[in-house]
C-alpha cells in the first residue's frame, strides 16, 4: 500500500517512536502523581523540548491535550469572549469554525470571516477592515490543510498587536512541516497535534500559550497534585491538565520530535519538495487537471487538485481499490475555503507524502493518475 | 458469489447513504458482467485491478474493483435502505 494521507495522520511512525512506546507499555507505568514510580522531570523535559522546537521562550507554557481540536476549543471556550468579536479566515478547519459557530449561535459573540484569494492567502486589507474596538481574538490556520499555503504570521501578528488583539494560531499542519518562531511572532496561543507530521500517536497534542493570558480550563478534576484542595489548582500545568495524562502519547511526541531533530526539519522539507515537484510536473502535462497551490509561500506538505469529469471521491476510490494508494478526497473538514477555490461541490483530491515516502512510490502514483486520466478521456 | 452483509460508510462527500457490501469471494469478471446489466456501466480494464461502476439513475450507484471482496453502494440522500435488499437479491440470485 502507498500511503499519501499524512496530513490526516502520519504513517509509518519512526521505529524510535514505536519502540519507546512499546517499552513504556511493557513496564511499570509512570502515572504522574498517582504512584510511587512517576518521573515528573521526564514530562517537564518533553514540555521544554516541544517549546524549543517551536521557538517559544520562557514567556510561554506548554500543556498537553488530546490534540489540536481540544487545544482550540480550550482557548475559544476558555477566553471571556462574551459580547466580543472574533475573526477567523476562510482557511479554518471545523475545529475552529464549529466551537465559534456554537458561541455565535448562543448569541455570545459576533463572528467575522476574512476573505482569502484563490491560493488561500489571507486578504490583509480585509482583515484590517474587519477589526473593531470589540475584536478580541483572531484565529489563523498557519498552513492550509487544503492548499498548503503558508500565511504571513509575522505580518498578521503585527497588525493585531497594535490593537491588543489576541492571536490564536492553528498549527496542526505546520507542526513538523515548517519552522516557526513563536517568540518572534509574539503569538498568544499555538495549538498543535502530535499524530500528523510530529510522528506521535493519535490522542496527543498540546497548546503553547503566553503565561500572562488567562483562559478558563475545559476540564476540572484530579491532577495528582494538592488532592486535599477542593478547587481546581491554579498552578500550571495542573490548572489545565485534569485526568490521567496520556503518557504513551507524550512519549511518542517526544520521540517523534527527537526523530525530526535528528533528521533535520530542513531535510524533511527538502524531501517533500522533491516529491511534490515530481507530482506537479506530471499533473501539469494534462489540461484536464487543475492544481490548487500558491506560486510562493507553499509548504509542500499537501497538494490539492481536481481532474475534469472525475469527482475527487471517485478518483480516491479508484486509487484505493484498484491501485492500493491511499489519498484523501472531499472538503477536508475545511468547508469555507472551497468557495474561493471553486471546489465547493465536490472538494479536491489531496495528497500528502511524508519523510518516509519514496520516489518510487511517487512514480507509481504518477503512473496511476496518468492511467486514470487516459481511461476517462 | 454471494453478497453477505452491508456496512455503512461514513465519509465526506458521497452523502449519508453510503454502504460497503461484503462478498463471500473476490470479485471476478462474471460478477462484473452481471452487475453491468443493472444500468449505465463503465469499466476500466487496463489497470492493476480493473474498476467498474454502474449507475441506476435516481436509485443507486455500485462500484468496485476486480480482485476485491467489497463493493461500494451509494444511495441518494433520503433514499430508503430497502433498496439494499433489492441489490442483494439481484446479486445472490443465480441467474
Amino acid at each position: 500500500m502507498i500511503y499519501l494521507n499524512n496530513a490526516s495522520t502520519s504513517f509509518p511512525k519512526p521505529d524510535l517512536v514505536i519502540n519507546e512506546v512499546l517499552n513504556y507499555l511493557k513496564n511499570v507505568p509512570n502515572n504522574y502523581g498517582r504512584g510511587s514510580t512517576y518521573r515528573s522531570d521526564y514530562i517537564k523535559e518533553v514540555r521544554d523540548l516541544i517549546k524549543n522546537f517551536f521557538n517559544a521562550n520562557d514567556d510561554y507554557f506548554n500543556i498537553f491535550t488530546s490534540g489540536s481540536t481540544e487545544s482550540l476549543n480550550l482557548v475559544i471556550k476558555g477566553l471571556n469572549l462574551e459580547n466580543k468579536e472574533v475573526i477567523i479566515t476562510a482557511n479554518e478547519h471545523n475545529s475552529v469554525i464549529r466551537p465559534l459557530k456554537y458561541l455565535e449561535n448562543k448569541g455570545k459573540i459576533n463572528l467575522n470571516i476574512v476573505d482569502i484569494d484563490t491560493f488561500a492567502e489571507i486578504n490583509l486589507e480585509h482583515l484590517n477592515s474587519l477589526i473593531t474596538e470589540k475584536t478580541a481574538l483572531v484565529v489563523i490556520n498557519a498552513i492550509s490543510n487544503v492548499t498548503g499555503t503558508v500565511q504571513n504570521l509575522l505580518e498578521i501578528a503585527k497588525i493585531l498587536k497594535q490593537r491588543n488583539i489576541l492571536l490564536l494560531i492553528d498549527g496542526s499542519q505546520l507542526a513538523g512541516n515548517y519552522p516557526i518562531n513563536l517568540s518572534e511572532i509574539d503569538a498568544d496561543f499555538f495549538a498543535y497535534t502530535g499524530h500528523k507530521s510530529l510522528f506521535g500517536m493519535q490522542g496527543i497534542g498540546g497548546l503553547i500559550f503566553k503565561k500572562n493570558v488567562y483562559f478558563e480550563p475545559l476540564k476540572y478534576g484530579g491532577t495528582g497534585f494538592r488532592s486535599n484542595y477542593l478547587y481546581q489548582p491554579v498552578e500550571l500545568p495542573h490548572h489545565y491538565e485534569s485526568g490521567t495524562q496520556n503518557i504513551p502519547g507524550i512519549i511518542s511526541l517526544k520521540k517523534g520530535i527527537e526523530f525530526i531533530n535528528e533528521v533535520g526539519l530542513e531535510n524533511i522539507i527538502k524531501h517533500k519538495e522533491e516529491l511534490m515537484n515530481k507530482v506537479i510536473n506530471n499533473l501539469q502535462n494534462y489540461e484536464c487537471v487543475k492544481i490548487y497551490k500558491p506560486a510562493k509561500n507553499y509548504s509542500n506538505s499537501v497538494l490539492s487538485f481536481t481532474i475534469d469529469n472525475i469527482t475527487p471521491e471517485e478518483l480516491s476510490y479508484i486509487l484505493k481499490s484498484s491501485f492500493d494508494i491511499e489519498v484523501r478526497a472531499g472538503l477536508h473538514c475545511c468547508p469555507l475555503i472551497h468557495k474561493y477555490l471553486g471546489t465547493e461541490k465536490f472538494g479536491t483530491i489531496r495528497i500528502s507524502p511524508s519523510y518516509f515516502t519514496t520516489e518510487d512510490e511517487i512514480d507509481t502514483f504518477n503512473n496511476a493518475i496518468s492511467k486514470i486520466i487516459e481511461e476517462f478521456k | 458469489m454471494k453478497l453477505m452483509y452491508f456496512e455503512i460508510v461514513e465519509n465526506c462527500l458521497e452523502g449519508l447513504n453510503v454502504y460497503d457490501g461484503y462478498l463471500d469471494e473476490n470479485i471476478n469478471e462474471d460478477f462484473v458482467e452481471k452487475i453491468s446489466r443493472m444500468g449505465k456501466f463503465i469499466f476500466m480494464k487496463d489497470i492493476p485491478k480493473p474498476y467498474f461502476r454502474v449507475i441506476v439513475r435516481s436509485k443507486f450507484t455500485i462500484k468496485g474493483s476486480i480482485g476485491n471482496d467489497t463493493i461500494r453502494i451509494i444511495l441518494p440522500d433520503g433514499a430508503s435502505p430497502d433498496i439494499l435488499n433489492e441489490i442483494k437479491n439481484y446479486i445472490n440470485n443465480e441467474n
